[in-house]
């Protein structure tokens, strides 16, 4: 095993579809579950005349937290012998999508999991929604309960045909569709005596299966400024790599005020790197003094983002306070930030049901997914999400709190400013 | 890259968050392992030369050996070190005899209280990590605390992607968390590769050392053999589960626990 | 030798009016021709009004201050803890030990606070506080004869959450083991005393309040609850001698729940309780400047000086400070209805006496009918709603007798003195 590889991922899907159990089972299968939990848990169900009751093991980790006692390290992670894995908490109930957005927010893939007996239920639809707005791509589809169906193949097809066709206006491709009993672990770690019809992976072999987001390095340069240090008079300009590769001696271009300037050294503490890449927190300094602050972007000419005022986006509104269009907001994208207004709700959609509630609307209800137009106050830069993520994606703020997530479909042409 | 490099990038990138936004920051650093890796983190943030204060609470109870490596360090890395004790409560008397929880509370809590309350933080940057407590798996990176100093755990603001909570109220400070999603075997890989300088109380002396150190009056050694980092790295690596097997009392109790809790009798 | 052979049948929570209720509407016929022909009451719970105290004051004839079980949980002042008591906890004799030193067989199933089942002269199985079968029985060994039964502890009252459907069925597959099993024992084992208690009903009650007492969606359901009772009750009275004592009894009686008045939250609202800050609020986490903290059900400790860990409220101010405390609680009103939550409030000497007497709260609250009182240490509400419908209540325990001067008894306590004459 390659200790230092991790992925994360969020289980995601309504509320008593069986993601505890499924948690409960992967620490099980995996040998990742503390020896005390497993008797006190075999316990339990053996007193309530039941099988191995997996559900139990989020149940106790929940009473543990509510508790306030503290949970073994381990217990956060599990692995198979290929990496290690985190699993993201994401609630279930509709209470708490502020939370589902958090955790799928950090997760490199998802698995969606669907009660085989219930089938599809708004919830399903509502966080599969949240996973495409939010750029989760990997998606692993779990139809679980099989048991409760008598592992039935129909039942299956039915359910995967009836959600293929759902995520596929999501522009989410799941790349397995796996029946499984999380209670009874059909599909889980093992394959199933129980469904011979399926010849497909199990959840731990798919999940070994899953890639890390692939390395950005070879993108074209893009480097949002976080903060501006004087040090031993240098000035150094601080950030993070967002795409591509930065080196000494490097012609690079400051983006909005687009001055050119070249690298002189990459600053790193007790290092004298030549070069970064992405995903890497350095300093540089330049040859040529330059005005840079915070929220300007470093890339190279030829390839620079889009500068704009006007941006259409899908936004996802997560406040209980509604948004009347025209009402100021702040909008984070990146190390920018800037005050923005909603200028078009140009269609509302039920992020449930992905139906349209209303075209060319006024105002944005909490759970609401919609096509915006926004305007900003001065320009950003930003790039379509698909292009470049970390320029493709931003918050928004109201009262000080974070009111709606969203992503860039496009920037739109500033009537001032010439976009490339 | 490899995995402590992600978390180490990803770790500077949320100091340098957290001082740009407020300015009057601070980090708390009790000496132990998490801090000291904070302090580490944040000295290459800024290049060697960290921009805001490093606080300790002193309890006046700590061991030696952390004193000694406080001074030194502080005094090789060139830190602007603010020692705050709360001189009211020891003057009362007040002390891990007469009782540990009103210790705690006076030595520690309010003694941070005052020091944020005198010194005017908006932020402080503390080494926590999620999987040292059940209830720190809910925790956000920036942490708002009300005027009381509360945690409102119930309803926590939204944390997308790298988008961090940076507007407070006048009352409230934010608790900024740069380690959380790092776990205990990370802290020590790194500090192994990092080659970290800590507090030699950590390894094993005699057949005992200690997984977490504070106060000389209320900490316990563990045994252990692991007397040097690569030996403490083998021992979480082979024993993280049989640390806290509970006693067959504790476990009946706790089944207990959740009959009466579910019958709506606890 | 000289007492007839007796039987006690417990039914857990349910109050008189409703008994007789199932009588006249022909769901209980059997019990129905009891008591037409032999006498019944109302009687009188125990402060407070809950099985473990309730069934402890039974099987000891004495008061809490004398058998030390205060509640289903309690707390250790120093170093401050929260316990769960289990009849290990209690510290005076049995009436199922004291008949068996007697010589008189001896057989109880279920009875609550018998969990860790202790040696009788015959068969103790366990209450629902049992973590697992095999722990449930004296004798030991006894429990394989019950695992292959299908014998059930308890019904999961966890399951509730999940589907009430599953938590009604799980009530159900629980009592048919329970019964069934109960009068296997009945018939074919020796006894001088048989006593077998009914858990489900009080499950019932806090689950279906509405459907138990109404119409609703699983009346059905808990009318069925009450027919397989009354079908043992009949099944037990062809079976025993006609000389026999057979002894029907609840423990305390319901209501509907209104509110569940969260009084560790009213206490911090008032100033009494304080917590360290920045931790989650519980017990461990109190601050030492509490005046006084609560458990439930509406007991209350004052936080003091020489006996709990932190205690800060001087002992000479111990009285001062309890009136004090009183006036703050006894004005407790709903913020809706502005009716009165609390009917009674008692200084722990008032209503008891006895050697444990210190290890009671300081101060025990009883509610208005319809006020359940509860200790969370973390909520934000005083008044909230629950998904327990249905609460226990003190002045409407049934009892009824054939052979058994129950008059005599007022509340629970003076049960055992009759069984014993």
């Amino acid at each position: 095993m390659n200790d230092s590889d991790v992925l994360s991922f969020v289980i995601v899907g309504h509320v008593d579809h069986g993601k505890s159990t499924l948690i409960g089972r992967l620490f099980y299968d995996t040998g990742c579950l503390p020896e005390e939990k497993l008797v006190e848990i075999e316990q339990a169900s053996k007193q309530l005349g039941r099988p191995v009751e997996f559900g139990f093991v989020m149940d106790h980790l929940r009473e543990e937290r509510d508790q306030g006692i503290t949970i073994d390290t381990s217990q956060a992670f599990f692995k198979t012998s290929k990496r290690k894995y985190v699993i993201i908490d994401a609630p279930g109930h509709v209470e708490f999508m502020k939370n589902m957005v958090t955790g799928a927010s950090q997760a490199q893939a998802a698995l969606l999991i669907v009660d085989a007996q219930e089938g599809v239920r708004p919830q399903t639809k509502r966080h599969a929604h949240i996973l495409s707005l939010l750029g989760v791509g990997q998606v692993v589809v779990l139809i679980n309960k099989m048991d409760l169906v008598s592992y039935d193949k129909s039942v299956y097809e039915r359910l995967k045909q009836e959600l293929g066709d759902f995520l596929a206006t999501l522009n989410i491709n799941p790349s397995q569709y796996i029946p499984i009993s999380a209670s009874y672990g059909d599909q889980v770690a093992r394959r199933s005596a129980s469904m011979p019809w399926y010849s497909g992976l199990t959840v731990l072999e798919c999940l070994d299966t899953l890639t890390k987001k692939e390395s950005l390095e070879g993108c074209p340069l893009l480097m949002p400024i976080q903060d501006v240090y004087k040090i031993n008079s240098k000035r150094i300009y601080a950030g993070r790599v967002a795409a591509g590769t930065i080196y000494a001696g490097m012609e690079i271009k400051v983006m909005p005020q687009e001055q050119l300037a070249s690298v002189k050294s990459i600053e790193k503490f007790l290092e004298s790197p030549i070069q970064a890449v992405a995903g890497e927190s350095i300093g540089i300094t330049t040859t040529e003094a330059i005005f840079a602050e915070r929220g300007h972007v470093i890339c190279t000419d030829g390839h620079e983002p889009s500068y704009t005022t006007r941006i259409k986006a899908n936004v996802f509104w997560m406040s209980k306070q509604p948004y009347v269009k025209g009402g100021q907001l702040i909008l984070k994208c990146s190390t920018q930030e800037v005050f923005a207004t909603i200028q078009t709700i140009c269609r509302r959609i039920d992020s449930a049901t992905l139906e349209i509630i209303a075209e060319d609307a006024d105002k944005l209800k909490n759970l609401d997914v919609a096509e915006v137009i926004i305007t900003v106050e001065k320009p950003v830069c930003i790039a379509p999400f698909n292009d470049v993520e970390e320029m493709g994606r931003f918050v928004l703020i109201r009262d000080n709190d974070v009111c709606a997530g969203g992503i860039v479909i496009e920037p739109l042409p500033d009537p001032d400013i010439r976009v490339r | 890259m490899d995995h402590l490099s992600c978390l180490e990038n990803q770790s500077i990138y949320i100091i340098r968050e957290g001082y740009n936004r407020f300015r009057d920051v601070a980090m708390l650093w009790s000496i132990g392992k998490d801090s000291t890796t904070l302090l580490w983190l944040i000295r290459k943030a800024f290049f060697g030369n960290i921009p805001f204060p490093c606080l300790h609470l002193d309890t006046g109870y700590k061991f030696r050996e952390i004193y000694e490596f406080r001074d030194r360090i502080a005094k090789e890395w060139n830190l602007n070190l603010k020692v705050h004790k709360n001189e009211t409560a020891i003057a009362r008397g007040v002390s891990p005899h007469t009782g540990k929880l009103e210790c705690c509370t006076e030595l520690k809590t309010n003694a941070l209280k005052d020091a944020i309350n005198a010194l005017r933080f908006k932020a402080l940057f503390l080494g926590i990590r999620r999987d040292e407590h059940g209830i720190r798996a809910k925790e956000r990176v920036f942490s708002p605390r009300d005027k009381q100093f509360e945690w409102n755990y119930k309803s926590q603001p939204a944390e997308l992607w790298d988008q961090y909570k940076t507007e407070t109220l006048d009352d409230e400070h934010i608790r900024i968390h740069p380690l959380l999603g790092w776990t205990e075997l990370d802290i020590w890989e790194y500090i192994r590769r990092e080659g970290i300088p800590i507090v030699l109380l950590y390894f094993a002396k005699n057949g005992k050392r200690y997984r977490s150190i504070g106060c000389e009056t209320c900490c316990n050694p563990v045994d252990s053999d692991a007397d040097t980092v690569d030996a403490v790295i083998e021992e979480l690596k082979t024993t993280t589960l049989t640390e806290r097997s509970g006693r067959a009392q504790d476990k009946e109790s706790a089944y207990m626990m959740q009959k009466l809790r579910s019958l709506g009798y606890m | 030798m000289n007492l007839p052979k007796t039987v006690v049948i417990g039914i857990d929570g349910v109050p008189f009016d409703f008994l007789i209720q199932q009588c006249d509407k022909k769901i209980m016929p059997n019990l129905a021709d009891i008591i037409a022909n032999h006498p019944h009451k109302k009687m009188k719970s125990v402060y407070p009004a809950i099985s473990a105290v309730a069934w402890t004051s039974y099987m000891t004839g004495r008061n809490p201050a004398v058998h030390n079980i205060f509640g289903f949980i309690d707390r250790n002042p120093n170093p401050l803890e929260l316990i769960i008591n289990t009849g290990a906890m209690r510290k005076c004799e049995t009436i199922f030990e004291s008949l068996s030193k007697k010589g008189y067989r001896v057989i109880s199933i279920n009875v609550p606070m018998t969990y860790p089942p202790f040696p009788v002269n015959g068969i103790m199985v366990g209450c629902f506080m049992t973590p697992e079968i095999s722990k449930v029985s004296y004798p030991e060994e006894f429990y394989r004869y019950l695992e292959s039964r299908g014998y059930v502890i308890d019904p999961d009252a966890r399951l509730f959450d999940e589907s009430p459907d599953k938590f009604m069925h799980d009530i159900h597959r629980s009592l048919d083991a329970r019964l069934a099993i109960g009068f296997d024992i009945l018939e074919d084992r020796q006894w001088d005393f048989y006593q077998l208690h009914i858990m489900e009903s009080d499950r019932l009650f806090h689950f279906f309040w509405d459907s138990a007492t109404g119409n609703g969606q699983y009346s059905d359901a808990c009318r069925l609850v009450f027919r397989k009772i009354d079908d043992f009750i009949g099944r037990v009275c062809s079976f025993i001698p006609k000389d026999a004592r057979l002894l029907i009894l609840s423990d305390h009686g319901f209501c509907k729940t209104r509110r569940e008045v969260q009084l560790n939250t009213l206490l911090e609202k008032a100033g009494l309780l304080s917590f360290v800050s920045g931790k989650i609020k519980s017990l461990a986490t109190m601050h030492p400047s509490t005046v006084c903290y609560s458990l439930i059900p509406g007991r209350i400790f004052l936080n003091l000086s020489g006996r709990e860990q932190y205690g800060t409220v001087l002992q000479r101010d111990y009285d001062t400070v309890r009136h004090q405390i009183k006036d703050v609680l006894q004005n407790l009103k709903d913020p809706e209805t502005a009716d009165m939550a609390i009917d009674k409030i008692f200084f722990r000497e008032e209503i008891y006496s006895g050697p444990f007497l210190h290890r009671a709260a300081d101060i025990i609250l009883h509610p208005k009918n319809g006020y359940d009182l509860k200790s969370h240490f973390d909520k934000d509400h005083v008044f909230m709603m629950s998904n327990i419908s249905g609460m226990h209540t003190y002045d409407d325990a049934f009892i009824c007798g054939i052979n058994l001067p129950i008059e005599k008894v007022d509340e629970i306590k003076d049960v055992r003195a009759i069984l014993e004459s």
